[in-house]
């Protein structure tokens, strides 16, 4: 500072002082944005909330596209009310089991509004999923339905199916992964969602936004739940199976002695009926749970694999059977159900067994732990027979199950349509 | 990696790779680049955009210490000798530049807006870089005076010629509406008198307070101090107003020079302090280059590293040459001028900003040139001071800029 007047540095400085001041008045409005347009609170809200409504609003609009081609999967199954998704290029179709009876043949609308005929395989009760064959070459093509990655954990999915024959319905919902239950005693995987599937959705796809297949929703023990299609392949293998179709065309289930039991019985090698179902031939036939299984068309029987011939297309129509009841042999004929004529779905559906029969006493309670426990009975099944006498009064199903038997006791038990029976010991 | 512990590997990786490069001859600028980009996302990776983001506060701190530097060659007296010549220099030097890469790249069929946003962007000659070297090489002679005088004009020159093509695009797509037309020229020529007028007003006012609270001053600590606060308040107040922090630390450093007798110990004091925060900056430069943006420059790249560095050199070949300039300065003054980093790169950033329609071709460019020149230029500078004679690096103490 020493070698200036100091008059000449004060004046320079006023001037950079005005040149600042002056300069950032004349700032032109462009640069700066006008205090006096800036949007008030409650309009930045307002905008906010435009912005996510129509965010939302596009983004129901993208799984509504999602959904309608996922949709071009799925046929309407007019009568049960019901979706089936398309699964292989062999014209196989896949849909809920259902407690309805299932008719042998459908008409569904295919993609190009043409009409394709359907055949329902016969299933087991129960079963989570039953399958359908097309009779003649679909104009649809099968759901994309194995991912090569599962969907990342809150992935959105969408869960569409079929509310007529060409409606079509939504829900997205996210991913939780999926877990481990068991449908009527068989092991599947069940997708876990953020919202239930309900009974409006039998039959419905789930699909990633890539339109890839993740689930299948079926009925599982009186609820709805979105299985793997592992599962569903597994379920329709089991349907195939000897005792799959055994259960499924006869309504019969089938199983080796175990030793107990052939203490029980006081017999060697043979073949006890578990369960028959009620209205399926092998009941109407007059099977019953705790028979056991002797001889099969004049052929003895020691093992399930022996009834094959059950299952196969056989020439004849009536099947001979002798089962060892009560200390005696009692010979039942059993009308041949010969596949795929579906004679048992017809069975199913002849209005026979819509009423449900009551018999025997309710079962009151059932201990935790207890044998009847670890057999699976609950509340509800009711008791027909105890060692192989028809229970005739609740005092005497009580006298005979509070009395000591050191082999166990044989009982009967009924739960809906199905009557199995176990050694209670 | 947090922004201390990023820190102190810029640091010590900065002081490592300088070293090493003094073995091969090549200036430490451009091992602390080296470090930068090994360190930086191209590369390694253990330097983050969030932590270059974090630290790039401590490079303008470090840019505003060397624009004060480069500021103390508007030293009256100095300026009295040299004036005239980097005047004309400057003026011709970058005309060639900015004519050779516009020329060509209207030819190469790009807009007249791209064209003229390029050439406006060559003028730009790296300050910090320049400096160092000159520091390292502990230059002094006509050679390195021009030098620095060419370096601390011809920034100035380029904001301004960036704001004139910037106004002409704007006017250019404004023509339409008569009634905004006034609007327009104002909006677009405001910026251009605001930031050439606006920052060199700041520079002065802070460089006033700096000389006249440094006659108060003796300890070399609270030198440091005034010195620190003085510039970090300038950069801060040009970012409030929207100026050049670049002209308006030049301007501190100008006016300091002018007005404080104390200048040349106040300067030397910033030579003990700085050498961090210029590590600091270049290793930051450095990871911010996209090495693998070289690859993608393509033909027009290609031609603007080449016009620039052809219209640099034998622009101020032929100035030198018609001013009838030293002989070390006619032959070697172009080499000195190839360095181009943040000014460019700072433009680039606002273009895709204010244009972003042409933003694209513009940032390839220039992104992936300046990896290119700031790799280059300061070897290259190096090579023009040693073989000017100037260069002394054997002399132990690393003097400041003012004698």
């Amino acid at each position: 500072m020493e070698s200036r007047s100091p008059a000449y540095i004060a004046v320079l400085a006023v001037i950079a002082g005005s040149i600042l001041m002056v300069g950032s008045l004349m700032k032109p409005a462009s640069i700066d944005a006008d205090p006096a347009v800036l949007p008030t609170q409650a309009e930045i809200a307002r905008l906010q909330r435009m912005a996510q409504r129509q965010s939302i609003e596009s983004m129901a609009r993208y799984f509504a596209e999602t959904a309608s081609i996922a949709a071009t999967h799925l046929v309407y199954l007019e009568g049960l009310g019901q979706t089936a998704i398309v699964w292989d290029a062999e014209g196989t179709l896949i849909t809920s089991n259902t407690s309805a009876p299932l008719p042998v043949e459908l008409e569904v609308l295919g993609a190009q509004g043409t009409t394709h005929r359907l055949r329902a395989t016969p299933t087991p009760p129960e079963s989570p999923a039953t399958n359908l064959q097309a009779q003649e070459t679909l104009d649809m093509s099968p759901a994309m339905h194995m991912p090569v990655t599962r969907p990342e954990y809150g992935e959105w999915l969408v869960l569409t199916w079929l509310s007529g024959p060409v409606e079509k319905a939504f829900a997205p919902g996210l991913y939780l992964g999926f877990r481990a239950i068991t449908c009527s005693g068989r092991p599947v995987q069940e997708v876990s969602l953020s919202m239930t599937p309900s009974d409006d959705m039998a039959g419905a796809g789930l699909f990633d936004l890539d339109g890839r297949l993740i689930g299948v929703v079926t009925q599982c023990d009186g609820r709805y739940a979105a299985l793997l299609p592992e599962s569903i392949d597994e379920t329709i293998e089991w349907n195939k199976s000897f005792m799959g179709r055994l259960l499924g065309q006869y309504g019969l289930f089938i199983a080796s002695l175990t030793e107990d039991e052939q203490q029980y019985f006081d017999h060697g090698e043979a073949v006890l009926i578990r369960e028959v179902w009620r209205g399926l031939p092998a009941a109407t036939a007059g099977l019953r749970p705790g028979d056991l299984i002797v001889s099969f068309d004049g052929l003895p029987v020691t093992k399930p694999a022996e009834l094959q011939p059950l299952v196969l297309p056989a020439g004849r129509h009536l099947l001979e059977i002798v089962v060892w009841r009560g200390g005696r042999n009692v010979t039942v004929v059993l009308p041949a159900q010969v596949p795929p004529a579906g004679s048992a779905v017809e069975a199913q559906q002849s209005g026979l067994i819509v009423a449900d029969e009551t018999g025997g006493y309710p079962v009151q309670a059932v201990l935790v732990g207890s044998a009847a426990a670890r057999l699976g009975m609950r509340t509800g099944d009711r008791l027909l027979a105890v060692d192989g006498a028809q229970v005739s009064s609740a005092a005497q199903a009580r006298r005979i199950l509070s009395s000591e038997k050191a082999a166990g006791r044989f009982v009967v038990v009924q739960r809906g349509r199905k009557q199995w029976g176990a050694l209670l010991n | 990696m947090n922004e201390l512990s990023s820190l102190g590997l810029i640091l010590l990786l900065a002081l490592l790779a300088g070293h090493l490069v003094q073995a091969l001859r090549v200036p430490e600028v451009t091992g602390y680049l080296l470090a930068g980009i090994a360190l930086g996302p191209s590369v390694l990776g253990w330097v983050s955009h969030e932590n270059l983001q974090a630290l790039n506060i401590l490079s303008e701190v470090a840019l505003g210490l060397i624009l004060f530097s480069v500021g103390s060659v508007f030293h009256q007296a100095r300026f009295a000798r040299y004036g005239r010549r980097i005047f004309y220099l400057t003026l011709i030097e970058s005309a060639a530049a900015a004519l050779l890469v516009g020329v060509g790249t209207l030819v190469t069929g790009q807009s007249w807006q791209v064209a003229g946003l390029l050439g406006a962007i060559a003028i730009a000659t790296a300050p910090a870089s320049t400096l160092m070297v000159l520091r390292e090489c502990n230059s002094k002679g006509p050679l390195s005076d021009t030098l620095l005088g060419i370096i601390a004009v011809n920034n100035i020159l380029c904001l301004g010629a960036y704001s004139l093509v910037a106004a002409c695009i704007d006017l250019g797509s404004g023509w339409g509406a008569s009634g905004a037309l006034i609007e327009t020229f104002y909006g677009s020529i405001y910026p251009l008198i605001w930031q050439l007028i606006g920052s060199v007003a700041l520079g002065f006012l802070v460089g006033l307070m700096l000389a006249g609270w440094a006659t108060k001053v003796n300890e070399q600590g609270e030198m440091l101090m005034l010195l620190a606060g003085s510039v970090l308040l300038c950069v801060g107040i040009a970012r409030i107003l929207e100026l050049s922090a670049l002209i308006a630390s030049l301007g501190v450093g100008a006016t300091m020079v002018n007005l404080s007798a104390r200048s040349r110990r106040l300067f030397h004091t910033l030579s003990g302090m700085d050498p961090p925060f210029y590590a600091i900056f270049f290793v930051i430069a450095g990871a911010d280059l996209d090495v693998s943006l070289v690859p993608s420059m393509g033909i027009l790249g290609a031609y603007y590293v080449f016009a620039r560095a052809a219209g640099k050199f034998w622009g101020a070949r032929y100035a030198a040459r018609w001013l009838g300039l030293e002989d070390a300065v006619q032959r070697l003054l172009g080499f000195g001028l190839m360095a181009q980093a943040g000014l460019a790169v700072g433009l680039v950033l606002v273009i895709n900003q204010r244009f972003p329609e042409h933003a694209e071709i513009v940032s390839t460019v220039v992104l992936s040139s300046v990896v290119i020149y700031e790799m280059f230029g300061p070897i290259s500078t190096r090579y023009a001071v040693t073989r000017s004679g100037e260069a002394r690096p054997d002399q132990p103490e690393p003097a400041s800029i003012i004698d």
